[in-house]
């Protein structure tokens, strides 16, 4: 019988970052736009609402405007683009051997706690996206590429607000 | 009169501006159909091939799932008809032109057949495991008893009919191949919607449906052999797959202007994305990768790789029949 090839390590971090960036030109010339993960989720979040309480999303003006009679929701490259980042974490997580279920947490933090603070993360993250009309890969990767001050004011931000907030949650990570 | 008009002058509902009258009912019969029809011809072939030490699942059990995966197909069916209590009128007839008309009476068909087969290829370990399920009930003892002893009947007079089995397992092999294609001429021989309009239909369906059923056996198979074996099948049937397809687009675009427009409908049209994401990337591609990938041993996902294959042969159904219903005949709607 083969054996299983052992999980390998990951690529180096410039390496990885530099194929990113390939990426992010490739969408660019291809798509004619860049990339972006809020707006995906936006979307889907507004066809879950939608499903569920459709008569409430209809009445949100923010929900309402993805709601075209010529396409759906849900019809739309940043879609698209969102579930390839699904397929394609898996793909190179199975290839070397890094797939395993687990809750990546620090030593002295347990997982009721981890999955808690995630949750309420994700939820502060995602408001701010938002608000910022975009999120690291929106605003940091395509605007930053496209030198946009608004862009570059977020990167700053987003350091500046991630150190601060660490200070308060450093004993989860040690 | 109001009807005449809308007749007339073709606004009418569920037919214009496309075709909305199939739900998600009819493309999950036509994926358990050709499930079924894979589940029987993969059993009955690898049978006749004296295979069974090679693929032992598949030989005696593949063969007793394909009756439980049609019923459920077929109560789909039964959901999606508007009078549901006049079914039974399919069978005081047989209406030579209707696609739907030789698949009721195919589909009556595979139950007996089907299911002596099963009962003669099924072990006794597992004759006695159903038989000690079915008496272990609490309440309703006396009636999964009187099933069981029904059983018992069934299974003593396949064993006396065993000299029938090659025979049963060529109807099997006939009536298997008929299912799976039928469900593919029942959609390409709607001229109106040229989506479906494609010869070729039948055997993509087929091909998809014998993917499914070997998935399905990877699945549920304790022998490493078969397994291996059946991988390397679903990686054929795939490749097969994609060559049918890429006829199947060659068809969109070399046939009528109406075919070119239903398929531009995937090619830069509304349903691009979902086309190629949903049914190309995730049912053909992905699968394939996950198979490579197995069989090469770089990894071993037990329930996933069937599943990637299962969930892309979903996909095709789904997307292919939603996508028909926006094709047409008449331009600009």
């Amino acid at each position: 019988m083969n054996e299983i090839r052992k999980a390998k390590n990951y690529w180096s971090p410039y390496l990885a970052g530099f194929g990113l960036g390939l990426t992010l030109l490739l969408s660019l010339l291809i798509m004619g736009r860049g990339l972006g993960a809020s707006g995906a989720l936006t979307r889907v979040t507004g066809y879950t609402m939608n499903v569920v309480a459709p008569d409430h999303t209809n009445r949100l003006a923010y929900m309402r405007k993805y709601f075209t009679a010529e396409n759906d929701i849900l019809n739309e490259y940043l879609v698209f683009l969102l579930a390839g980042v699904f397929v394609g974490g898996f793909v190179s997580g199975a290839v070397d051997g890094r797939i395993k279920t687990q809750v990546e947490r620090g030593p002295t933090a347990t997982v009721a706690m981890r999955l808690s603070l995630a949750l309420a993360g994700g939820m502060i993250s995602g408001f701010g996206a938002r608000l910022a009309r975009g999120c690291t890969s929106g605003q940091a990767l395509t605007g930053g590429a496209t030198l946009a001050f608004g862009s570059w004011l977020f990167v700053i931000a987003t350091f500046a607000g991630g150190y601060a907030a660490a200070y308060f949650v450093r004993r989860q990570w040690q | 009169m109001n009807d005449v008009e809308i007749t007339i002058s073709r606004n009418n509902p569920h037919i214009d501006p496309f075709l909305s009258v199939w739900g998600f009912e009819v493309p999950l019969d036509l994926f358990l159909g050709g499930l079924t029809a894979g589940l029987l011809i993969l059993s009955s072939l690898y049978f006749l091939l004296n295979k069974k030490e090679e693929a032992p699942f598949t030989v005696t059990l593949a063969t007793a799932i394909a009756p439980l995966v049609l019923t459920l197909g077929m109560f789909f069916l039964f959901l999606d008809l508007s009078h549901k209590l006049y079914f039974w009128r399919l069978y005081m007839t047989l209406q030579v032109s209707s696609p739907m008309s030789w698949g009721s009476w195919a589909l009556a068909l595979i139950y007996p057949v089907s299911i002596l087969f099963a009962a003669m290829q099924l072990p006794e370990v597992y004759r006695d495991k159903i038989r000690n399920f079915l008496k272990s009930f609490p309440y309703i003892g006396f009636f999964t008893s009187f099933i069981a002893g029904l059983l018992d009947r069934l299974y003593s007079f396949a064993d006396s009919k065993q000299a029938w089995a090659k025979k049963l397992a060529l109807m099997n092999i006939v009536l298997g191949a008929f299912i799976g294609i039928y469900t593919g001429i029942l959609l390409s021989t709607f001229i109106a919607r040229p989506f479906w309009n494609s010869p070729l239909l039948g055997v993509l369906f087929l091909t998809s449906g014998l993917s499914a059923a070997i998935a399905v056996i990877v699945m549920a198979t304790d022998s490493q052999i078969e397994e291996r074996h059946m991988l390397k099948m679903n990686l054929g049937m795939l490749v097969a797959e994609l060559a049918i397809l890429a006829l199947v687009f060659i068809g969109y675009m070399t046939q009528s202007a109406y075919h070119n427009e239903a398929g531009n409908l995937i090619f830069g049209g509304h349903f691009t994305g979902y086309f190629w994401m949903l049914v190309m990337l995730q049912g053909i591609f992905f699968p394939m990768f996950m198979l490579t990938m197995e069989l090469k041993n770089v990894f071993r996902f037990k329930i996933l790789t069937p599943l990637s294959v299962l969930i892309g042969g979903l996909l095709l159904r789904f997307l292919i029949v939603y996508i028909g219903q926006h094709s047409g005949v008449v331009t600009g709607l």
